[in-house]
């Protein structure tokens, strides 16, 4: 059975490498599908980001007649879920932590702390006082 | 050693013996006695003949002129007289030419000795050469046109057949010499003639020297000219990306990974400046940047809601220091675009009269 198994992956995907099928693990740069997603997001949104500005400018004000702003409020739903900036989550960037971010470096408290720890962090320092 | 030399002389008086010298030893005396009866035989014929030569030798009574005055003799001949002549302007050129070296040399000073050398040199040099050169032999001379019959066959060998014979010569060579290679190193299919091919063999192959830019130039194309060769920017480009990829070397250390990464733009460069990347909006004045109703002048009608919008928009462009020029015209000349689409709407609504025409009542 086992040797089956084995004779059958060699011959299997050979020209297309799709990911989860086969025989091998999957592999990718980011540490969570979450991750990836979030990658995703961020990049949809920066290409749309120009165009959805100027949608939005022209709905949130009083000056144009109420019927531009009818159409442009209508306009802003046609893009895409995902080019929307506020979907986008700052997740740690080493583990993809949700929760307990320091914005700054990105990460999750706990890397953070870790990379303090052995001074891979410029300018951070263990805090005492009094 | 002393018998080395004791032999040596024996081999000597060998030889001697051994050799026809010994007859002449004999001979000798009888030669030199044929010798004297020859002498005592000639006398009066070899003294008349050295009195003459001795009459020739010596001093003549009568100098040449005074001979020539007196008695007809032949016509000088041009080529005498020139050759004279010739000798004397030389003579004369020459001395005024050191004359006038000197006096240059003087004139001009520093080392003067020197200098004059140097002029003397150059100068003299060229009048000591003789009058006939080697492009005057050549002038006269015809070029041999006639084909052989053996140098039809012989053809000059062309590269690829010397590197050819040099490559078979090297292989038969390195291994053993046995009879199967020397056949066929020795076999040729189409050879007519022995003497071209043997010819052609020589001990030490002489490859032909090819000078490609020995000639003379047409002079067609000037470099002087505008147009002059032609220039393709994108095989050039891609050359040197190809020569850089192919001469790349993974980093050595962290500099060079560094340094790698600052000219791929991820890292920035020292001394942090905000506007990286930026440069050429440096030359942009900034006037550009502010007065923006220019961009409204065409299209944008001059009272109603949507100049008021539009004025707005270019208030707050102006002040955003992030976007280029570029850029903040794309955004006026978006909105424009999309006013233009919406045209009948707006017309409907009244907010959008065209520039020319007369205000309308809004709803």
């Amino acid at each position: 059975m086992n040797l089956n198994i084995s004779i059958l992956g060699k011959f299997i995907l050979k020209s297309q490498s799709i990911a989860g099928v086969g025989y091998q693990q999957v592999r990718n740069k980011w540490a969570n599908w979450l991750m990836i997603r979030d990658v995703k997001r961020r990049r949809l949104s920066a290409e749309n980001f120009l165009e959805r500005t100027r949608v939005n400018a022209l709905r949130k004000n009083d000056i144009l007649p109420v019927e531009i702003r009818e159409i442009a409020d209508k306009q802003i739903n046609q893009f895409e879920w995902n080019a929307t900036p506020m979907r986008i989550n700052n997740r740690c960037v080493i583990t993809s932590r949700p929760r307990g971010i320091v914005k700054e470096w990105r990460m999750s408290r706990i890397v953070w702390r870790h990379l303090a720890d052995y001074n891979k962090l410029s300018g951070v320092q263990r805090a005492m006082w009094g | 050693m002393l018998t080395r030399l004791k032999f040596r002389k024996d081999l000597r008086v060998i030889a001697r013996c051994l050799s026809d010298k010994s007859k002449d030893n004999d001979g000798k005396p009888q030669v030199i006695q044929d010798a004297k009866k020859k002498t005592v035989k000639n006398d009066p014929a070899t003294e008349k003949i050295q009195e003459l030569l001795k009459s020739m030798m010596a001093p003549p009574k009568i100098s040449e002129a005074e001979y020539r005055e007196k008695f007809a003799t032949s016509p000088d001949t041009r080529r005498s007289k020139q050759a004279d002549e010739i000798e004397v302007k030389t003579e004369k050129i020459e001395e005024s030419i050191t004359k006038a070296a000197s006096d240059v040399a003087q004139a001009i000073g520093g080392d003067v000795k020197q200098t004059e050398a140097e002029l003397l040199s150059r100068v003299l040099g060229k009048i000591n050469q003789t009058s006939t050169t080697l492009s005057d032999l050549l002038v006269g001379m015809k070029v041999d046109r006639t084909i052989e019959p053996d140098e039809v066959q012989k053809k000059p060998d062309t590269r690829e057949q010397q590197v050819k014979r040099l490559v078979s010569k090297a292989k038969t060579t390195e291994a053993s010499p046995t009879r199967y290679s020397q056949r066929k190193s020795a076999y040729v299919p189409n050879d007519r003639t022995r003497q071209g091919r043997d010819s052609n063999r020589s001990g030490t192959p002489q490859i032909t020297e090819i000078d490609i830019f020995g000639g003379e130039p047409l002079g067609i194309f000037k470099t002087t000219e505008p147009n002059y060769g032609t220039k393709l920017d994108v095989w050039e480009n891609l050359k040197k990306r190809e020569l850089s990829l192919a001469t790349a070397q993974p980093p050595a250390n962290y500099f060079q990974k560094m340094i790698l990464w600052t000219n791929q733009g991820k890292v920035w460069k020292f001394p942090i400046d905000n506007e990286q990347g930026l440069e050429e909006e440096q030359k942009i004045h900034f006037s550009e940047h502010i007065f923006l109703d220019t961009h409204l002048e065409d299209w944008c009608p001059k009272k109603g809601p949507i100049r008021h919008f539009m004025e707005l928009v270019c208030v707050g462009l102006s002040k955003n220091p992030f976007y280029t020029a570029q850029e903040k015209k794309e955004h006026i000349m978006w909105y424009k675009d999309y006013f233009v689409t919406k045209k009948d709407l707006l017309t409907e609504v009244g907010a959008w009269d065209l520039p020319n025409s007369n205000k309308e009542a809004s709803v």
